[in-house]
């Protein structure tokens, strides 16, 4: 049994007519610093999808902490893994009301409202503090995306898996938001991205998804 | 007390000449509901017609063992017509929306009849049934908004209700918003005919009460006395449909069952 942190094996999938992905087989590793490139609709998406168990592949086998990922072992995935979705659509709360949805839930109540640890990332994240008050729908795509990043960081934990996180930040803030996911020695990182900056850090292993 | 002034034969014909109205509407502005409209009419009349024949008789019966299946068999047809009017799998829903109905008709029956009305016999027929059959008729409605609610708006929205879960949510946490959503939608009709009763209609009971002699005082007691059972019946339905459908509805992975909308309203 390797020591992987996520084992894919042989995984096809499809998505109605598209094969999305025939026989793909990559292990993740504690630390890894992961950015999967590839064409728009390739599947990269999906990869994430697959990993946290809201899709299912066709067939292949997808293991977590060496544990088959079912029905059971889905569900710790979920509260130890950090998602950060690509066009996110969150209903109408506002930044609060989300906040305190999801640290509301019982696998994040430990958590708490940390006020100190939220001002101090929302000034490195350049967000306004009146911003917590805005309803979500109402926010601009960059700072939904900070919003997002901010509450995924909120949730302490230390994998992340990264949509496009950073398509609709601006130059200092996209190097800075890369610089701290793939410099943290402990987290392991999965990063969606067309963006040219994640990969040219030069700190994370490159996976590029081919049309099969 | 007196019974109400009976209707004629040629009474009723001139009612029926009320609904040519529609019919022409429908024809010369070309509706296209011309078939729909004579065949609801005359399906109404043919059912009530066949209401008072076995109405007639299970009051004269009035055996309770009669009565309780009588009323088996109007849950039954009640959970049939919630669960295909909602666009819901009969296979998945058929049983627990039943059993549901079943639950809660039969405790506020009882509950209305014993603790309301201080009935001997909490089963007569006259009774039993006809306050059944009213508080079944009124349930039906906010029932098949609130499941269609719950489940079609997490159809709807299944981009947000995954992103939760993938953020920790557990499956009831997730789905609590849409289950508030429903409730609101269903019990929102009968709260605004209890604001607007009096004013805006005379409620069909109380005004049956009255033509058939009853003063008005006692008519708004039942009245208000039937609302308040609606109420709390629609609450307690629409809940219990929920709970008991929620675990079977979606697979392992919290995500909803592909086959759980017969029909696709997104």
């Amino acid at each position: 049994m390797s020591d992987a942190l996520f084992t894919l094996r042989e995984i096809d999938l499809r998505f109605g007519e598209r094969q999305l992905l025939r026989g793909f087989s990559r292990e993740i590793h504690h630390g890894d610093k992961i950015v999967v490139e590839g064409k728009s609709g390739i599947g990269k998406s999906s990869l994430l999808r697959l990993m946290i168990g809201t899709a299912c592949p066709d067939s292949g086998e997808i293991r977590y902490r060496g544990k088959r990922l079912n029905r059971h072992t889905v569900w710790q995935v979920r509260q130890e893994v950090a998602m950060v979705d690509q066009e996110p659509d969150l209903g109408d709360l506002t930044v609060k009301a989300l906040y305190l949805t999801v640290l509301g839930y019982k696998a994040n109540r430990h958590l708490g409202w940390d006020a100190e640890q939220i001002h101090r990332e929302m000034t490195w994240l350049e967000l306004p503090e009146n911003i917590l008050t805005e309803p979500f729908p109402k926010l601009s795509g960059g700072e939904k995306q900070r919003v997002l990043i901010l509450l995924a960081l909120m949730l302490k934990r230390d994998t992340f898996f990264l949509d496009e996180i950073t398509a609709a930040l601006d130059g200092g803030l996209k190097k800075k938001v890369i610089d701290r996911f793939l410099n943290h020695p402990s987290w392991t990182v999965v990063a969606v991205s067309h963006d040219p900056g994640w990969a040219a850090s030069g700190r994370a292993q490159l996976w590029t998804l081919e049309a099969v | 007390m007196n019974g109400p002034l009976d209707i004629t034969l040629w009474g009723m014909a001139a009612a029926a000449l009320l609904i040519l109205v529609p019919l022409a509407v429908s024809f010369y502005l070309k509706l296209g509901l011309t078939r729909t409209m004579l065949f609801s009419a005359l399906r109404m009349a043919v059912q009530l017609v066949f209401m008072a024949f076995y109405l007639s008789f299970l009051f004269k019966l009035d055996n309770h063992w009669v009565n309780a299946g009588w009323m088996a068999v109007m849950l039954a047809v009640a959970a049939g017509t919630v669960v295909k009017r909602s666009g819901l799998s009969a296979r998945l829903f058929a049983l627990p929306v039943f059993a549901s109905l079943v639950f809660s008709v039969s405790l506020t029956l009882l509950y209305f009849n014993a603790m309301i009305l201080h009935l001997d016999q909490v089963l007569a027929a006259r009774y039993f049934l006809v306050i059944g059959g009213m508080l079944l008729g009124n349930s039906l409605r906010g029932n098949v908004i609130g499941l269609s609610s719950f489940y079609q708006s997490i159809q709807r929205n299944e981009a947000r209700y995954l992103t939760h879960i993938s953020l920790g949510a557990s499956l009831s946490e997730a789905t609590v918003p849409y289950l508030r959503q429903a409730l609101k939608a269903s019990l929102n009709p009968t709260m605004a005919s209890m604001a607007t009763m009096g004013i805006v209609w005379l409620p069909g009971m109380m005004t049956g009460q009255m033509l058939g002699g009853t003063n008005p005082m006692a008519a708004i007691k039942y009245q208000v006395a039937i609302m308040f059972s609606i109420f709390m019946l629609g609450c307690s339905t629409i809940l219990l449909s929920i709970f008991l459908t929620r675990r079977r509805s979606f697979d392992g992975y919290g995500r909803l069952k592909a086959h759980v909308l017969t029909r696709d309203e997104s």
